[in-house]
């Protein structure tokens, strides 16, 4: 049911057994587990059902350090929330990205990929995906098999990404909760602040605003933040009337470590020894449900010998890798190496060269064969797209900024920091890359990262927010605890990517629904459910 | 390299350049015994992307493979006398060049020429190439 909170009399306290702050993917997948169970939920969101400025307005905020677009661009403050503009790509972390990492400085999540399994499984059903979905020899067989790397130094994976005819996040949830008798769908209501008992210990009450700038209360006896990776901190911090430094921010550590995808566009581009390379595991192919398309990444093994952060590598995007224009440069090349008069001589000459270096043993026989017989065949040049894991550091992180905005609430600074270790780590992966694809016969490796990394170019960011409440078992490492609550506080828990500790390289939607099913199991035991 | 005089050397390597960047050679700039003019123009005449791949070597700063030039390091590694002496056979040319690549690889021997990642092995035969025909 859908209630709009300006209607709400001012003052008015509302009692409901959980109250879920925010209508992204977690907070509406958690309350999804809900539905029919007779708990009642209550889902206070800022926004309405469609997007509006007002709502916008109060998602505006400083960007200092690295760039960042606009923060009412990346943020969507209505029904839906970041479902509104998901890119639909669908993959869990691996079972490496869990582990407490010393040598790179990244602490591990206090559970395995084991823990997540089943409710990996369940939030598969959620997208409408199938249970083999990430079944490697499955897909070889439908798509192509993956390329042989020698020692399997570098592994080969599957993502989905979901259509929109499958998965739009507004229409979806309409539907969903339109006709609920248990859940209750507040718009236009923005928590304000969060009110524990006198030992702050315990949360009693949520004080929400209206657009009139009047208040209502909700009571509830379980509370659930799911606005964000960015608003979770920003709204913790500003709870600060029981707890100077924020709710839940004993040991300061609430908007701290925000990490974000870090992706180089240009990271390297591959030169194939073999033009007829099959192409079709990472190009994948059109499916009912949307997509499913392959990604190269190192080893566990080499990861942890190298002491990398986890890193994928996308043959250019799905859409435009495999296009006209790129295999057209290949002929290009191929066509004046054919006849090397026609070579300019100003011309970046290591572009053509590197297409006829390839390997060896191909160059030498296969090659000359196919210049000779076949000289219009497309030698492809494949575009490698970094996707990578941002180390944790505590300077990356979001804070109060001294601006407020209409309702008087403290705007938020976003201060992105990577560290000169994300960059090395950059700088050795590429090169292990160029070692295995070497080795393993597939063709030469031109790196394109440019000498500072991200000094120079910076990241291109995903909108992927993570890290500002994270999950440690120790209170003095982490915001929240294994269960995804607030250490000291016995009621209040956080959903969605500010509680990852670290973000691997897949994009965190799937594990934020299977965390937020984890955490519905979960307070059903609490509340005897 | 300056004042190029043909040697037994030069011409084997000469021939083991083109051959493992894929390319033969025109037998006016080599000369040499019939065998090798038979083994280079068995594979693609373009000698000039070596040698480009050679200058973009040259021009980085302070890249060094070693003591000596390109062929020196060349003529250890695979052993060319000993080749010649056995026959002189292209296929067997052609495997040692490949055991070599292969060794840089497995062991990172790896260095990025103008971003283009290549091996040791790779990189003497380019600065061979330009060295014999400079």
């Amino acid at each position: 049911m859908f209630l709009n909170a300006d209607e709400v009399p001012q003052n008015t306290v509302i009692e409901t057994d959980i109250c879920v702050v925010g209508s992204g993917p977690a907070g509406l997948s958690f309350a999804r587990e809900f539905e029919a169970t007779g708990v009642r939920v209550a889902i206070l969101e800022s926004g309405a059902l469609d997007i509006d400025d007002f709502a916008v307005s109060l998602t505006e905020g400083e960007v200092v350090g690295l760039p960042y677009p606009d923060l009412t661009a990346i943020r969507q403050r209505v029904f839906g929330g970041a479902g509104i503009h998901w890119g639909g790509n669908v993959r869990h972390l691996e079972a490496s990205d869990y582990d407490h990492r010393p040598e790179i400085g990244r602490e591990g999540w206090p559970f395995s990929q084991d823990t997540l399994r089943p409710y990996y499984k369940r939030a598969l059903e959620f997208f409408g995906l199938p249970s083999n979905s990430f079944d490697r020899a499955h897909w070889s067989k439908k798509n192509g098999k993956p390329w042989r790397f020698k020692d399997r130094n570098v592994v080969s994976q599957i993502f989905h990404t979901v259509g929109e005819d499958t998965y739009d996040g507004g229409k979806y949830w309409r539907q969903l909760f339109r006709s609920s008798r248990n859940i209750r769908v507040y718009l236009s209501a923005t928590v304000v602040d969060i009110v524990a008992d006198a030992d702050v210990r315990r949360i009693e009450k949520l004080e929400v605003a209206k657009r009139d700038r009047t208040r209502f209360t909700v009571r509830a006896t379980q509370f659930v933040l799911a606005t964000g990776g960015i608003e979770n901190a920003r709204l913790l911090l500003l709870c600060d009337k029981q707890q100077k430094a924020g709710l839940g921010n004993d040991n300061g550590h609430v908007g701290k470590y925000f990490q974000e995808h870090l992706t180089n566009p240009n990271f390297a581009f591959l030169i194939p020894s073999d033009p007829h390379l099959n192409l079709g595991f990472y190009k994948g192919q059109s499916l009912p449900w949307g997509d499913a398309w392959g990604v190269l990444r190192l080893s566990d093994e080499i990861l942890k010998k190298h002491a990398l952060s986890n890193i994928r590598f996308q043959l250019a995007t799905i859409t435009n890798t495999f296009n006209e224009n790129i295999e057209s440069d290949g002929m290009v090349s191929l066509g004046r190496l054919a006849d090397p008069s026609n070579m300019f001589p100003n011309e970046d000459i290591l572009k053509h060269v590197a297409n006829v270096i390839a390997d060896i043993d191909y160059v030498a026989s296969a090659g000359y064969e196919r210049l000779t017989k076949y000289p219009n065949y497309p030698m492809k040049k494949v575009d490698v797209v970094g996707i990578g894991e941002q180390l944790p550091n505590a300077s990356s992180q979001v804070r109060l900024g001294r601006e407020r905005d209409v309702l008087g609430q403290q705007r938020v600074v976003l201060d992105w920091q990577v560290t000169e270790t994300d960059n090395d780590i950059v700088r050795k992966t590429v090169k292990l890359l160029a070692q295995f694809v070497g080795q393993s016969k597939i063709g030469r490796i031109v790196d394109q990262i440019p000498p500072g990394v991200f000094a120079d170019v910076p990241p291109k960011p995903h909108f992927h927010h993570m890290g500002t409440t994270r999950m440690h078992d120790n209170p003095k490492k982490g915001v929240v605890d294994g269960n995804s609550r607030i250490h000291r506080l016995e009621n209040l828990f956080v959903a969605g990517s500010s509680v990852f500790p670290s973000s691997g390289n897949a994009n965190p939607t799937y594990t934020i629904v299977a965390l937020a099913i984890r955490l519905a199991d979960h307070l059903k035991k609490v509340l005897g459910r | 390299m300056k004042g190029y005089r043909p040697s037994r050397r030069h011409l084997l390597l000469a021939s083991c350049s083109v051959l493992a960047i894929g390319m033969a050679t025109r037998a006016s700039i080599f000369g040499g015994p019939a065998r090798i003019v038979r083994a280079l123009t068995a594979f693609f005449p373009n000698p000039d992307s070596a040698r480009k791949i050679g200058e973009a070597v040259v021009a980085v700063p302070d890249f060094s493979l070693g003591s000596g030039d390109a062929g020196d390091r060349l003529d250890r590694s695979l052993g060319l006398v000993q080749w010649e002496d056995s026959g002189g056979s292209p296929d067997e040319l052609r495997a040692r060049l490949n055991d070599l690549v292969r060794a840089d690889y497995a062991s990172g021997r790896i260095h990025p020429v103008a971003g283009c990642y290549l091996s040791e092995t790779e990189i003497n035969l380019c600065l061979a190439a330009l060295e014999i025909t400079a």
